[in-house]
């Protein structure tokens, strides 16, 4: 039992964190971005990057194959130019997670970046550090809890994917069957002890992660 | 001293506008800028720091130009050497005091001290009494200590002039006449030029040598309050009279506008 939940266990571990860099670059990026500029269509956009939280894992799946499969956009071009497939493939779970995970690091990000009072910043501006200066000694010393807890519900939530997983890359057991995808299989097939097992082992990860969240957003000032 | 603004800006909000003219100049060491809250006070002083940028105007000390719009100068914050004890302290929470009265005295990505600015510091923290603090936290601090550093820190860098900006209101009234009479002895000790928003009259009686009065985002009066006492009248009086005039003409304002 214990061997064929590790397969599931380690394909999942390793989605969720390649899914949580991904979104954690982009998510922090656009984060910063909208912290910091005022432009039309800001909430608009704070509004689209938001929706994979809120649409149905299968709509949203249906949006990725349009997206990376062999005859959308990217995929195509991908497969023409690099030979490279992302649909059924461990890669296709990355990008399914990562599109999840990153409305929480994005929110998590905008709203530690938001938090942090200007009038600091200025004090550190008149004390003559420059703007990167301003950035690394204040700034990101304030908000990285925000962002590091944010990047954490963001591996809970890419752990726990299903949806819009099983669209894209599908269930197949030893490349792209996760946890999720794997209790549903054991479910289906009747094998009750390696469903529990699995599930204890999914609830136990994600009560880990989202208390040690929580106590990197209890304020520490 | 000498310090020249002749600003304008207008700030627009969704539903209200501001109209900030304002134009002074004054050459003393110790210079108090006065008027119910909302007359612009603290805008004019942000624009002197650089954290505001005027739609038009010339901000000078000392004969250097810090921002003319005519010639397009706009001096960056870091390089105005102004000192700034913002109205909440803004002490950098996750530095403890040491950490932060260094805080300007070097630049690159990161915090902390060598040897030889720890020295200087600690030498700052000394001159203000507050050298048994340096490890402590700013969320440890009382009132009256944040002040301190906040002061520690924005002289640390000997800037050409200090801006406080209502430095006493966060204080409880039972130490502001102590603080006064520090704010005093520190500008000798450090001869540096002060800029002092207040709209508490006793600030103006202790600190002033010149007094610019604003009103509703203009400089109603520029005075040299020595004068005053050549007139044998109380300065105190003087400001109060001042000030409830502002005030009545403050609540008509509110009134006719509401």
């Amino acid at each position: 039992m214990l061997a064929e939940a590790l397969l599931p266990l380690l394909l999942t571990l390793k989605v969720a964190a390649w899914a949580t860099l991904a979104a954690m670059l982009v998510g922090v990026a656009l984060a910063l971005w909208m912290a910091r500029c005022r432009f039309r269509g800001r909430e608009i956009l704070d509004a689209v990057l938001t929706l994979p939280m809120v649409m149905p894992p299968t709509v949203l799946g249906y949006y990725l194959i349009v997206v990376i499969g062999r005859n959308g956009w990217m995929g195509h071009w991908l497969w023409e130019s690099f030979g490279v497939n992302l649909m059924f493939t461990w890669q296709g779970a990355v990008f399914a997670a990562a599109i999840v995970a990153l409305p929480l690091v994005f929110k998590g990000t905008r709203a530690a970046f938001e938090a942090v009072d200007s009038q600091t910043e200025n004090a550190a501006r008149t004390l003559g550090v420059s703007e990167v200066g301003v950035f690394f000694r204040v700034t990101l010393p304030l908000a990285w809890r925000g962002i590091l807890a944010g990047g954490m519900l963001a591996f809970a939530r890419a752990m726990g994917e299903f949806g819009a997983t099983l669209m894209v890359a599908g269930n197949l057991p030893g490349r792209t069957q996760t946890l999720s995808l794997a209790v549903y299989d054991a479910v289906q097939a009747g094998q009750d002890d390696l469903a529990n097992f699995l599930v204890v082992l999914t609830s136990v990860v994600c009560v880990v992660i989202l208390v040690a969240s929580g106590r990197l957003l209890k304020p520490k000032y | 001293m000498k310090i020249r603004v002749d600003i304008k800006k207008t700030l627009r909000t969704d539903h209200s506008e501001f109209q900030l003219a304002v134009s002074f100049v004054a050459d003393d060491e110790r210079l108090v800028i006065f008027g119910p809250s909302g007359s612009g006070k603290s805008l004019t002083m942000q624009c002197m720091a650089g954290l505001l940028t005027p739609d038009e105007g010339v901000i000078q000390v000392n004969g250097r130009i810090l921002f003319d719009a005519g010639s397009g100068v706009n001096v960056r914050t870091r390089d105005r050497r102004i000192g700034f004890v913002f109205q909440d302290y803004a002490l950098f929470p996750h530095l403890n005091v040491e950490c932060n009265v260094g805080f300007g005295l070097r630049d690159g990505l990161r915090n902390g001290l060598n040897t030889k600015t720890l020295a200087r510091v600690r030498e700052q923290l000394a001159m203000f009494e507050i050298a048994h603090l340096g490890r402590s936290y700013p969320r440890q601090l009382s009132g009256g200590q944040r002040q301190r550093v906040a002061l520690a820190r924005a002289l640390m860098s000997r800037p050409d002039v200090l801006l406080l900006d209502e430095p006493l209101s966060a204080l409880d009234p039972m130490l502001r006449d102590r603080v006064r009479k520090e704010l005093l002895a520190l500008q000798a000790k450090f001869s540096v030029p002060m800029i002092v928003i207040t709209h508490d009259p006793s600030d103006v009686e202790s600190l002033a040598q010149s007094l610019v009065l604003f009103d509703h985002g203009t400089v109603s009066a520029v005075m040299r309050v020595d004068r005053w006492s050549e007139m044998h009248v109380g300065v105190e009086s003087q400001t109060r009279r001042a000030m409830s005039t502002l005030y009545e003409r403050g609540s008509d304002h509110a009134r006719s506008t509401s």
